[in-house]
């Protein structure tokens, strides 16, 4: 049935590769498409780097968002180890974000007082307080 | 009035709260319904599917709702959606009528909101009775379909057709599952990942970083600015009245049509459907010219689109199980979750849940106009919560929802933090979220009607030839691409003619 060109068998053992190489040889074409229609565009915006450079530095806030990759992966780390200390309890959770919440927090504060110390202080130990007990305690849900 | 009867107290409860919740995440700048949705997926897990929709459907009409109070009040939209709110709804608040502007802007929702749910209420049946009838060979092509709707309404059709590429390529590492037909072999996972990756990237975390984390970590770079304040004082000038919409039936019928039209169409935003609106407001208004000066049609397009667009997202997903824009694309792991398969059977097999979800939607409506009409001065200051309260409490409930999601996987964690940073990334070479999650989304499925179309009727005609309505599909496929390669060649003209 249907022209013999467009005849097509899959052998199954190799079945699992036959979706994947089509959608990277289609994924390699469009960005070579990318490459070809915006070359122009590209070599521009090469060309003004450097001047564009200085502003995007200026514009990006590299300390608050070096930080924030750093706490979040200390985060994931140390509620991980932790959680061997502490098997099926979640109180590696209810720490960790305890002192995550109260880092980062200190982290983007802008300003800072007395007030807005004592408030993020207070989150910081009312929040994961309220999340740790509804989910854990109310809805059983395994926590770190 | 069966139906009624399942309304327990519980279920008015999880409608308040996310109404409530999604109100606040619209109403502050950079957080989105889809975040509202994604991040608190988990407190569904210890809930039932009817108590995880009275939840995650209120969290859904309360956070496109809320992007107007921004969007009327500090001239910032809320949510992509309310792009357009802001065109007249913060003219109208400079004249003195801001709460007059709100009040316009929630009735419209209201309006927009429940007119998709009628549109659902009849429409979903239909497709899915018509969708029953698809094989394999229209099942791939209707995914085909949504990818090149997805990409030619893109804002670059290229970044969307490879975005959506993407999504499907990630989708498919891991093993060739054999309870799809697949021979149980890994792929696509370099050899030392291949213990971690044999199931793949699971749906949820990926959701979770990519509309939760990815947002979080552009406002850190952008140093997390002091949230802006409004200098309008609610209550004083014009009151509003209900006499505001005499003459307006048209406008606000008219812009919930485009709203849940656009809504239907895979993966576009609630964006594209008030701009549409709006400009076709101005088109067919009796005064173009004042549109755009505090004009309250303005506001009523704009307002009745976007709301329109929520029951209109949901009726590609409960009839083919094709998401209609981000959210419905998150809704999609609350479903999973429960173990049902949403798609041409679900309304038939699960009678209930469709009932439920047609309940909560009009519900969550009713109790967003309660809440915001009546209360819109305390609403109002929302947009005032400080962010970096908000922030880290919102990654702590991405951890948990990413956590849980296979009951306490810490690999499941760092996909999030992986798929946050991608987002992030992805975001600054031109990659596009929703295209990503939806070809993320459908690609296990289209992979699998692919190769079994082929393993059936061993040529690629079958695609062309196998019923009228794959011909009907193919038809269009071609206009959908036609469309975008004329939207692509237009842009270029204007931008050479400048």
């Amino acid at each position: 049935m249907g022209p013999e060109f467009l005849r097509v068998t899959i052998d199954f053992d190799q079945s699992h590769l036959f979706f994947p190489r089509i959608m990277t040889w289609i994924l390699v074409g469009l960005a070579l498409l990318v490459v070809v229609a915006r070359h122009r565009e590209f070599a521009r915006s090469w060309s003004g780097m450097c001047r564009d450079c200085a502003n995007a530095a200026k514009a990006f806030d590299v300390k608050r968002f070096g930080a924030t990759l750093v706490l979040l992966v200390v985060y994931a780390i140390a509620m991980d180890r932790l959680s061997d200390v502490w098997p099926n309890t979640g109180l590696s959770f209810l720490v960790c974000s305890m002192a995550f919440t109260a880092a980062m927090s200190l982290l983007y504060v802008h300003d800072l007082d007395r007030k807005k110390l004592l408030t993020i202080g207070l989150a910081a130990v009312v929040a994961p307080l309220v999340v740790w007990y509804a989910l854990a305690r109310l809805f059983f849900l395994t926590l770190p | 009035m069966e139906i009624l009867s399942t309304i327990t107290p519980l279920m008015l409860a999880l409608v308040v709260a996310g109404v409530l919740i999604g109100i606040v995440f619209g109403a502050i700048p950079g957080m989105t319904a889809t975040m509202a949705v994604a991040v608190c997926l988990p407190m569904t897990y210890g809930l039932d599917l009817n108590h995880s929709l009275a939840l995650l459907l209120g969290l859904y009409v309360g956070g496109i709702s809320g992007g107007l109070v921004p969007a009327i009040l500090i001239n910032i939209p809320g949510t992509p959606s309310s792009i357009t709110t802001t065109f007249d709804g913060y003219p109208m608040a400079q004249k003195g009528e801001a709460e007059r502007a709100l009040k316009i802007g929630i009735v419209c929702s209201l309006y927009g909101g429940l007119f998709s749910a009628v549109v659902l209420f009849f429409f979903a049946p239909a497709l899915a009775d018509l969708a029953i009838k698809f094989s394999y060979v229209e099942k791939f092509l209707i995914i085909l379909f949504a990818l090149t709707i997805i990409a030619s309404l893109s804002k670059n059709l290229l970044n969307g057709a490879i975005s959506g590429a993407l999504g499907i390529w990630v989708s498919l590492i891991g093993t060739y599952d054999l309870n799809t037909g697949g021979n149980g072999d890994i792929r696509l996972a370099p050899g030392f990942l291949e213990d971690i990756l044999v199931n793949g990237f699971s749906l949820l975390p990926v959701l979770i970083g990519m509309f939760g984390l990815t947002v979080i970590l552009e406002e850190a770079a952008k140093g997390v600015q002091p949230e802006p304040t409004s200098h309008f004082k609610l209550g004083d000038g014009k009151p509003f009245s209900f006499s505001v919409f005499k003459g307006h039936f048209g406008t606000i019928n008219r812009a919930s049509a485009i709203g849940t039209f656009i809504g239907l169409l895979p993966g576009i935003g609630g964006s594209a459907a008030s701009v549409l609106a709006y400009a076709q407001q101005k088109n067919l208004s009796k005064h173009p010219e004042r549109l755009g000066t505090g004009e309250p049609e303005g506001v009523m397009a704009s307002e009745s689109s976007n709301n329109g667009l929520t029951g209109g997202a949901l009726i590609p997903l409960v009839s083919l199980g094709i998401p209609g824009d981000s959210t419905t694309a998150v809704m999609i792991g609350a479903f999973t979750l429960q173990g049902l398969q949403l798609g041409p059977l679900f309304i038939g097999e699960h009678l209930g849940a469709w009932h439920a979800i047609m309940l909560n939607l009009v519900l969550a409506n009713l109790v967003m106009f309660g809440v915001m009409f009546f209360a819109i001065r305390h609403i109002a200051k929302v947009i005032q919560v400080p962010k970096h309260l908000l922030y880290p409490l919102i990654v702590v409930m991405c951890v948990v929802g990413s956590y849980s999601a296979n009951s306490g996987i810490m690999f499941d964690v760092w996909t999030f933090l992986l798929f946050g940073l991608f987002g992030y990334l992805g975001q600054k070479v031109g990659l596009e979220s929703a295209p990503f999650i939806i070809g993320f989304i459908l690609g296990k499925d289209a992979e699998v009607y692919f190769v079994k179309s082929i393993e059936s009727y061993g040529n690629l005609a079958i695609f062309f030839t196998k019923s009228p309505i794959a011909v009907g599909l193919w038809v269009l496929i071609v206009a959908s691409l036609g469309y975008a390669f004329y939207q692509a060649w237009r842009n270029l003209r204007r931008e050479g003619a400048r």
